[in-house]
């Protein structure tokens, strides 16, 4: 692992960070499905159990980051995984000091 | 001093280099969220607009879930028992509207779609849902059809349902209850000394109306009875009392005593309200879908939204009628108007709002059915209601 190139990290890390945001919006769909978060939504106040609210504000803002900021993250990791492939090189120093 | 000056060069290096991945990935990453989850999310806005039977018949399968199952009280957290039952109440009418829509849309799935409204007229008679009007008048709506008391909360909305099926069905074994039902209103919209009808006592909501005059519109239609009389004079009302003059949107609550307004003009009554109207008067409902447009309507980074009040009126947070309030743009507003932008032929507006729908409601396809999950059965059955609108109105 120790001998990846930085390009090559950039990738694996992006694809498991990407891969985590699906699965974690993927479970929190299938967990909210039968629940009424909307309700829970407009009248949010003491009468909402603190766990349901923690979990419908989770699905809230894990949707918001699938929709919203996944195809910004996406674009920008394969730019960055080209720029470290192509063009912006690590110094010997940042080699030795990432396998140290 | 070689060594220094390597040093130093690397470090020069290094820094030119995060400075880059770091500009690089910023800029990307905002391209990416000013122009991709517009698209992402609009991608099937054109089959729903053009009313695509297959996509609609997952989320009728969607909706007929819940109907199937059985709804109550409990199943809802607004807090207030009150809403709780408005929310039951809502989740059968909007589903009941939406089966009797796509039933007159698509023949082959007329028979079993008529059945469910069907299904939606039996639990909507039931007493548990009933009983958020009868709660607040001390007397059932259906059993006080020959009092004075209006219950415009339910029998508006319940008697529009009531006429759809009987367009759908003309032996509908409910004729004589849309018969009873649209006599009182009548009858009550002409004892009225404002107009209009009171939804609960002293509460007076010029979109409920809407609703009411909707449904003798209907039942007019149907039966052939001419009511030209009332629907004239309710559409005088309507643009002398309940149209504020400087928006020509519809103002949300009105005094029962002398029609003057209690409430503001606002997003969430005027875009149901297009609806409700669209089945009565078409270029009435048109007038105020114009006016939303223009004073309501806008676009962030593509996705529609609509606000809860005009530019000169100072936003709130929202309450129960306009939903969460963000930004100025309330949650049911931009639903609502999904179904005011399909019944009058608005594209551009349908496809920036199904965006919005699509983003914040969630879609969650299963075994054949589409349910909102955010919206639950009130947000499926709402969106079922407003991604159908506008096939079979005059």
């Amino acid at each position: 692992m120790k001998n990846l190139a930085r390009w090559q990290w950039t990738l694996i890390v992006s694809v498991l960070e990407i891969a985590a945001l699906l699965l974690a919006h993927h479970l929190l769909m299938v967990k909210m499905a039968t629940r009424d978060i909307v309700s829970h939504i407009f009248a949010a106040g003491p009468h909402v159990p603190m766990p349901v609210m923690v979990t419908v504000i989770a699905f809230l803002v894990v949707r918001l980051l699938t929709v919203l900021a996944l195809p910004g993250m996406i674009l920008s990791r394969i730019g960055l995984v080209l720029l470290d492939r192509f063009w912006t090189q690590e110094t010997d120093a940042e080699k030795a000091a990432r396998r140290k | 001093m070689n060594a220094s000056i390597f040093r130093h060069a690397d470090w020069i290096r290094s820094l030119r280099r995060r400075f880059v991945r770091m500009l690089a990935a910023t800029a990307l990453f905002l391209a990416g969220i000013a122009f991709l989850p517009y698209g992402w999310c609009a991608r099937n806005a054109g089959a729903w607009y053009r009313g695509n039977s297959a996509l609609q018949e997952t989320l009728a399968r969607g909706v007929e879930s819940w109907v199937e199952k059985g709804l109550s009280r409990k199943d809802f957290h607004t807090g207030s028992s009150q809403f709780d039952g408005e929310w039951l109440f809502g989740s059968y009418l909007m589903a009941g509207l939406g089966f009797s829509q796509t039933a007159l849309a698509h023949p082959d799935v007329r028979e079993r779609h008529t059945r469910l409204a069907e299904l939606c007229i039996e639990r909507l008679l039931s007493p548990e849902v009933r009983a958020f009007d009868g709660d607040m008048w001390r007397s059932d709506p259906i059993d006080s059809l020959e009092s004075p008391d209006h219950h415009a909360a339910f029998l508006g909305y319940f008697n529009l349902l009531l006429g759809l099926h009987r367009q759908l069905d003309p032996q509908s074994r409910f004729a004589d209850l849309n018969d009873r039902i649209t006599s009182a209103l009548v009858r009550r919209l002409e004892a009225s000394p404002i107009g209009l009808l009171e939804s609960y006592p002293n509460e007076t909501y010029p979109v409920d109306n809407c609703a009411v005059i909707a449904s003798i519109a209907v039942h007019s239609r149907v039966t052939g009875t001419d009511r030209r009389k009332i629907l004239d004079h309710f559409y005088r009302t309507l643009r002398e009392k309940c149209i504020d003059a400087k928006s020509g949107l519809l103002i949300q609550a009105v005094y029962s005593r002398n029609g003057n307004p209690v409430d503001d003009p606002r997003g969430s009554g005027t875009a149901l309200g297009i609806y409700f109207l669209s089945f009565a008067d078409k270029e009435l409902s048109a007038e105020l879908y114009r006016s939303v447009r223009r004073e309501l309507f806008d676009t962030v980074f593509g996705f529609g939204g609509v606000k809860e009040y005009p530019a000169h009126l100072k936003p709130t947070v929202g309450d129960i009628d306009s939903g969460p309030v963000v930004l100025g743009y309330g949650l049911s507003p931009t639903g609502f108007l999904i179904g005011g932008a399909r019944i009058h032929g608005d594209w551009n507006a349908f496809k920036r709002l199904f965006a919005t729908a699509y983003a914040c409601g969630a879609p969650y396809q299963h075994n054949g059915k589409l349910n909102f999950v955010t919206g639950a059965s009130l947000g499926d059955a709402i969106l079922f209601a407003m991604l159908t609108a506008g096939g079979n109105h005059p």
